[in-house]
């Protein structure tokens, strides 16, 4: 029988999901190489339906202790859906979602004081995960996955949080897979008005805050750099922005807002991908 | 087909169109076959040796014995031709006629066609092991393929246990 990595992967990679999976049972090596993350990564590609197996929709009601998780997914019939649940993360605190990134969580205890709120790194679909060491901070604005699989299996955790230099300055930190600790990235800078720390979104190497003032984020996860990024102008008459959903999907990075009472009527932008301005 | 090395060249493959320029490719068992050149360069290994230099002399294949040689010579011909036609249909039910072949030829099938680097016929024949692996349990696919099981029944159970909808 076949014996060569390559040839076997070329013929793995024409299964359909389930066949595929099946075939982990054949033999260990057919299991290893589908066990392999960057063969999955391929797999996917090949086939795009699989790319987002569906969305977990987490509903935190002000006096329940833990976060409601369903699992929605994509398409109806779709038998990969993994459990609605992060049960696997053992915390009696309860897990919530944080950021999530190409198929990583990043979680933490959900009802907790600050001091003793843990996060972790998750992957659903596998039902991993790891404790990440104590953020250097005192207060977290926000937490965020930069994990890129086509490039790397490496991941960074960008975390914006308080500085010691005043409390009108934020510091970013970042924690590397590589490394498996927290560093200083940079130095403090001035608190930005209205920015949505908590809703930043990686697309194009970079991560994306945007403000509901004037002023939006960007910072390369790469060369680890932060700079401004164009906003849409506000709507005439509204001082801030009706922001209802800011993501990427596909490759592009969209803006939804809704103005006004009637809430199917919305603007749908789209950034373009060298920062020139939104569509 | 395959000529001995001292009947060369095979009037056979010559007569077809004897204009164009010829290759001679010598198999593992030391048999020679005259190509015209646009069907040896099907194989982006030959291609390379080719562009290197190495055209003029016989290009030897250590490992593909004559039987599976005159297949993928079989397969590079016709496709020459289709490249010129644009027939799918017709492409496809040749395709499918001549994959119809046992395990153990498919494999050497296989192995040429990654050795020499001939993606139209990887790619066929890849499919084809894929089409027979879809749909089968674990252990049927062991015996058509010949492939011992070690896999422990521990390790099978987490395997299930995993992707327990894979199994259903």
């Amino acid at each position: 029988m076949i014996n060569d990595n390559d040839v076997m992967r070329e013929v793995l990679s024409r299964l359909p999901i389930k066949s595929l999976l099946s075939c982990k049972c054949v033999c260990k090596w057919w299991n290893f190489l589908i066990s392999d993350p960057i063969f999955a990564w391929n797999y996917v590609n090949r086939n795009p339906h699989l790319f987002v197996s569906g969305f977990f929709l987490q509903k935190l009601l002000y006096l329940q202790l833990y976060p409601d998780l369903e699992f929605v997914t994509l398409d109806g019939t779709i038998d990969a859906a993994p459990e609605a649940s992060l049960s696997f993360i053992n915390d009696e605190k309860g897990v919530l979602i944080q950021h999530s990134c190409n198929g990583l969580l990043c979680c933490s205890s959900s009802r907790c004081h600050e001091n003793d709120r843990v996060y972790y790194i998750c992957k659903p679909t596998t039902k991993q995960y790891t404790v990440l060491p104590r953020p250097m901070a005192t207060t977290v604005f926000g937490i965020n996955i930069a994990f890129d699989p086509s490039k790397t299996l490496d991941y960074k955790v960008v975390c914006i949080c308080d500085s010691e230099l005043s409390s009108d300055h934020c510091q970013i930190t970042v924690y590397d897979s590589r490394t498996i600790s927290w560093r200083l990235s940079g130095s403090p800078f001035l608190q930005v008005e209205g920015l949505l720390y908590g809703r930043g979104v990686f697309w194009n190497g970079s991560l994306h805050w945007i403000g509901v003032k004037e002023t939006s984020l960007r910072f390369d996860a790469e060369q680890e750099l932060l700079v401004e990024m164009p906003s849409p102008p506000l709507r005439e008459g509204w001082e801030e922005r009706r922001l209802r959903y800011f993501g990427e999907s596909r490759g592009h990075l969209h803006l939804i807002e809704i103005y006004g009472p009637r809430t199917t009527l919305f603007d749908v932008m789209e950034l373009r991908k060298d920062y020139s301005g939104w569509s | 087909m395959a000529s001995s090395s001292s009947s060369l060249p095979s009037p056979s493959s010559s007569s077809s169109s004897s204009s164009s320029k010829k290759l001679v490719l010598r198999s593992s068992d030391e048999k020679h076959f005259e190509v015209d050149e646009a069907v040896a360069l099907q194989s982006e290994m030959i291609k390379q040796m080719v562009e290197d230099g190495f055209g003029g002399d016989v290009i030897p294949l250590l490992n593909v014995s004559s039987n599976i040689l005159s297949k993928v010579i079989d397969y590079c011909k016709k496709h020459v031709d289709f490249d010129s036609k644009k027939k799918m249909d017709d492409r496809r039910r040749w395709d499918a006629e001549y994959i119809d072949v046992g395990v153990d030829e498919l494999y050497h099938l296989i192995m040429a066609a990654n050795y020499r680097n001939i993606k139209g016929l990887l790619d066929l024949t890849c499919q084809k092991v894929a089409d027979t692996i879809k749909g089968k349990k674990p252990k049927q696919i062991r015996i058509i393929f010949n492939i011992k099981n070690d896999v422990t029944p521990e390790g099978e159970q987490k395997i299930r246990k995993e992707h327990s909808w894979a199994f259903e």
